[in-house]
Parts: C-alpha cells; structure tokens; sequence
C-alpha cells in the first residue's frame, strides 16, 4: 500500500478508482472498496482510493467535523482491506470550484485512470455538476469508463459515517462498533497529567488524541488497551474530571490499565471502545469517587473477559 | 506540498544509544526540539541509570509502535562479585561480602544458568513497584520495611560475556518486567560471595540492535547542522526483518481480504512474521494465533500492496 497526500505525488498507470471521504471505512464502505479491489486486480490493475481531508463537508459548511479515522487509520484501513494506492488530497474552498472536467482530466493525468467506480448518488466539481450521468459523458472524451454502484444496505440498513459519529458522540459505542466492523479505537501519545490518579491509586494513562477525532460522549468506558505488541484491560474515562476541575473545555481521555504498574510516558497507546459502563459524575468527597472506581475496574474485567 | 504536508510526510523511527544519565522523556524532548516536531514517542523507557537502544517514533509513524516494539529485553550487564548494597547496583548503601576470588568461571556459569527460564523474581526494594498502592522506593527511602511479592518473568537467555572477576559481563535477554538487579542480587546470594549491577547497557530493542542506533550526541550535532534526515529510518523500513513465511496465491489473495491463513508448531503462538508471495513480494505483517479449537492460524495485522 502507498499512501500519498497529493495527486502529483503519484504517477500511475491503468488505475481502477473510486473516489469518497470514507470516513470510518465502515462496513458499507468496505463492500465498494472490494468490489473495486477484486475488480482492479481481476483485471491486473492498481486498485486505487481518492479521497480528502478535511472533510469537505467541514470545509464547506464551516462546520467543524469530528471524524472516525485520521487520514493514516484511514488509509491503514484501506490498505488492509487491498487498496494498492490511497490519496489523500487536502480539500480546499479552490478544489471544491474545479469544473467537473477539469478535475477528471487532472486523474486520468496523474492516475491513468481507467475505470471509474461510484455510488449512485456521488458527485464531483463545481457545484456538483458532476454526477454520474456527467461524469460517464465526460469519460467518453477523456477513455475512462464508468460504474455505478447501487446503495449498499444490509440488516443494519444503508450505513451512514454521520449515524456512526451520531452514535458516538451519544455514547453507543457498541452499536458504532458494529457498524464500523472494528471496535473505535483512540490512540496517542501519553502525556504527564495532572497526577491526580497517581495520588488516588489510580495512576491514568493521558493520551494525547488527535484534535479532529470523534469524541465519545463523557463517561466511563470498558476499552482494550493496545500498548506495543500487548494488550490489556482498561477502565477509560473521558470527560473534564468535575471531581477535580470543574473549569476544564475539552475533554480528555484517560485510561486506567488493569493489573500494570509501569512507566508508559511518551509511549503511544491505543484504546479500543467495547462497552459504555455510567456516566461521569462529580462526587462530593473522593472516597466516593475511589469506590465507583473500584465497581468500574470490576465491571470492566467482566465484561471484557467475554469480548477477546 | 505545503509545510504541514511536509511535516506529516516525516514519519519514522530515530534509534538513539542513550547516555547514562538521561531518562527516556529527556531523550524525547531533544527528539521533539531538534526535528520540530511534538509527535515523538519511544517504544519502552529505558532506566536513566542504563544507556542502549532507545526507539523514538516520529510524526505518523509512532502509530506503529504496534508493530516494532517487543515486550522482550536484550541487555550487557556489568556484575560485581564479593558486596551487596541495599538497591541491588552501585548507587546504594555497600556492605562487604566474603571474597569471590575463590569462584570459578564454570562455577558461575553453573549459577548464572539456573535462572534461566520462567522463574520467579522479587523486585529491588528501591523500585517502583507499588507495595498496597504505595511505591516500594518510597517506602525503602523513609526506612519502612518493604514486603515485596516475588513475581512471574521469563529469562530466555544467559551468557558470560568477559570474565574478568571481581567483575563479569553478562549478555541477558529476558521478558518485560524483568529487573537485571534483582537478576545480579540473587546471583551472587546463589553463589554465595555478594553481587551487584554495576553497569546496564540495552543492546536490542524490538528488530532494533546498538549496530542500528546513533550516539545521541551525533544526532544532536546532526540537528544542528540540519542532516539529521539521514538518521531516520522510513516507517515501512521500520518494520523490516521480521522472519518470513511464503503464502501461495491463494493465501495470499485470502490475507489481502484480511482472511487468515493455516499455520503451524503451537509454540511459538503470537510470533510475528512477514508474509511473502512466492514472488518474493511482501504482502502482510501477520501474528500466529490459537483458535478456541486449537487449530492455529497466521491473523493478518496490517497488510501491504504494490503499486507496481
């Protein structure tokens, strides 16, 4: 898998293509990128994945937009799935006012592009001129063809990255999960904390996630915690610490790792959301903080002693 | 490219030698300084009192430390016969023991292979471990008797190195967790004439050996004269020389779809290798596994694809 974060950057030949912000990869997702994966590689072909950051919703509207997957867990995701390139272009007011044409003679340039896969309601340039119908017209000129693929629905319905962040940011991690097809990780490097854990007994691990990341709703989570080739049970906590600071705007995540005693600092580590346990509550005395903390570490081992 | 796609183009691993003296944090922040950028992680700290291999991760890359750190410890230890102190090396307290001068090598030898194996070791007094939410080095500090419980460790491998007695070099190669003054403490109690550590060097961490590592000294002068990109060692490249496995075309179309393949000897579960077509091609990063009905399996973690 290659990755590169502009079109130049990439000289292809023959590429099977589709194009589409993908956030999550979730299971919908992942039907059209391997159809487009076997399809390109039955035909001896790169198979090939644009697509953008920011969201170009976000870049649109001006509405900030939390994501399931930073451009790397994205195109780690595709990679994995058989995506033999990804491009990740930095969508821009600029890009978004290229004419539909313009835009494609740009890929079949830089891409050699061949066939071009999309969903039945996707479009492209300018205003949106380029739909399907416009986009199959186009590639009459410029000798690509085009498919259409039609809404990917299952048991679950047709699965939306916007419900999924919906789910997350109301704490449903366990359906999120399920439609996404992984459990939601969050993962960064491990910064010095206030301590107030460590003068508790609760040491915490304070990741430092990345600021465009889907946050799950405040409260108490059973999570897996990922640190270099272990695993291990976490009690994870996101949410302004009101026992302590009332004051705090953005909310951390901390995470208590079970049965560990070691210094992780400037380590990355990853959690895995499993299950949401309760609500982050302020306590009026820290003893009974220390006792809810007891039932959370409780809880967590149950639960994540059925879910490997 | 603009300066942040630039910045985030910069994705690998700095494998420093670690002077004695500095901790793991002091070596990230000189990383963090010297390339500009706050994304810097190491894959496991290193005592100050120890100098070797220390990974830093930089900028995407220190995601992948889910791929390029081990949980095992390579180190040269410096033992010194005939003494003890209370924190088990040189920096304690030093009671005399009775001369060693009367030991031989393959009498030590005989000693040093006895701890080989899953054995069962205490913790120095002076250490971190906690002792009922309380750190034992605290505790030891103000006079307090610590009772420390013995713990599992695995020590995969003993070797004398020089024998130069009342000093010896010892090559250890152990588990996580494994404390090598302890190791020294209760050596030299076997042998009955007093040990200590006197000296700790990491000499592999993870793939990564002292032959792969720069002095931190080179890479600050490197940092300084703007050259230090030649000391990086790319992300893919990171992942290098885990033992191959070849995969026939149809295991290695299962592994792209994120299928696992067959694998076999029980032994060795979550040894991690790269899988190869028979072309010689690298396809996936895959961990052997153990399912519920013993069959064993090769579980593709991260999958690779060419463009080519």
């Amino acid at each position: 898998m290659r990755h590169y974060h502009s079109l130049e950057e990439a000289s292809l030949k023959n590429s099977w293509l589709t194009v589409g912000v993908f956030d999550g990869v979730h299971r919908g997702h992942r039907q059209i990128i391997q159809k487009l994966v076997h399809d390109a590689h039955a035909n001896g072909s790169p198979a090939v994945v644009l697509t953008f950051h920011p969201h170009p919703a976000s870049v649109l509207t001006g509405r900030e937009i939390q994501c399931l997957t930073t451009p790397d867990e994205r195109a780690e995701i595709l990679g994995s799935l058989g995506v033999d390139v990804i491009i990740t272009q930095r969508f821009t007011p600029d890009l978004s006012a290229v004419p539909a044409h313009e835009y494609m003679s740009r890929l079949k340039a830089s891409l050699g592009l061949s066939r071009l896969l999309i969903g039945y309601d996707f479009a492209l340039g300018k205003g949106r001129e380029g739909n399907a119908p416009r986009l199959t017209e186009i590639g009459k000129g410029l000798g690509y063809s085009v498919e259409i693929i039609p809404a990917v629905s299952d048991e679950s319905g047709v699965i939306s990255s916007t419900a999924i962040r919906k789910l997350i940011s109301t704490g449903n991690i366990a359906e999120a999960s399920n439609l996404l097809g992984y459990p939601y990780p969050m993962g960064g490097l491990v910064m010095h904390g206030a301590g107030r854990g460590r003068q508790i007994n609760f040491p915490t691990a304070n990741i430092d996630y990345p600021a465009q990341k889907a946050i799950p709703t405040n409260g108490i989570y059973a999570c897996w915690a990922v640190l270099g080739d272990e695993r291990f049970m976490a009690a994870t906590n996101i949410g302004f610490n009101p026992t302590f600071t009332p004051e705090r705007t953005t909310p951390s995540l901390e995470a208590y790792l079970l049965d560990f005693d070691r210094d992780i600092y400037d380590q990355y580590l990853k959690v895995e959301f499993v299950a949401r346990l309760r609500d982050e509550v302020r306590y009026n005395s820290v003893e009974a903080l220390i006792n809810q903390i007891h039932d959370d570490v409780n809880q967590t081992r149950a639960i994540l002693s059925t879910h490997r | 490219m603009n300066s942040q796609d630039v910045k985030n183009a910069i994705s690998g691993a700095l494998v420093v030698d670690k002077p004695v003296g500095m901790t793991s944090h002091d070596v990230v922040q000189v990383i963090r300084n010297g390339t500009g950028l706050r994304r810097a992680g190491h894959t496991g700290t290193l005592d100050p009192r120890a100098s070797g291999v220390l990974v830093i991760l930089v900028g995407p890359a220190v995601r992948l430390s889910e791929y390029v750190s081990a949980s095992d410890k390579r180190y040269q230890a410096i033992i010194r016969l005939g003494g003890t102190t209370d924190t088990f090396d040189a920096d304690g307290k030093f009671t005399p023991s009775t001369d060693p001068s009367n030991i031989t090598e393959a009498q030590f030898e005989e000693a040093l292979q006895t701890f080989v194996g899953e054995i069962e070791q205490t913790p120095p007094p002076y250490s971190a471990v906690k002792v009922q939410g309380r750190k034992a080095y605290e505790m030891a500090r103000k006079g307090e008797e610590v009772d420390l419980e013995p713990r599992k460790i695995t020590v995969h491998h003993l070797e004398v190195l020089e024998w130069t007695p009342p000093e010896v070099v010892i090559d250890v190669h152990c588990s996580s967790g494994t404390y090598v003054r302890s190791l020294a403490n209760d050596l030299g109690k076997k042998l009955g004439c007093g040990a200590y550590l006197v000296g700790l060097r990491r000499t592999k961490s993870g793939r990564f050996t002292l032959r792969d590592s720069v002095p931190l000294r080179k890479l600050q002068e490197a940092f300084t004269a703007g050259n230090w990109y030649q000391y990086l060692i790319p992300a893919a490249e990171a992942l290098g020389d885990w033992p191959a496995v070849e995969l026939n075309p149809d295991e290695v179309e299962g592994v792209r779809h994120g299928h696992r393949v067959k694998a076999k000897d029980a032994d060795t579960v979550n040894e991690k290798v790269r899988g190869v077509s028979t072309q010689g091609e690298l396809v996936a990063l895959m961990v052997k596994m153990v399912n519920e009905d013993g069959s064993i399996e090769w579980q593709p973690k991260k999958v690779f694809f060419t463009s080519d």
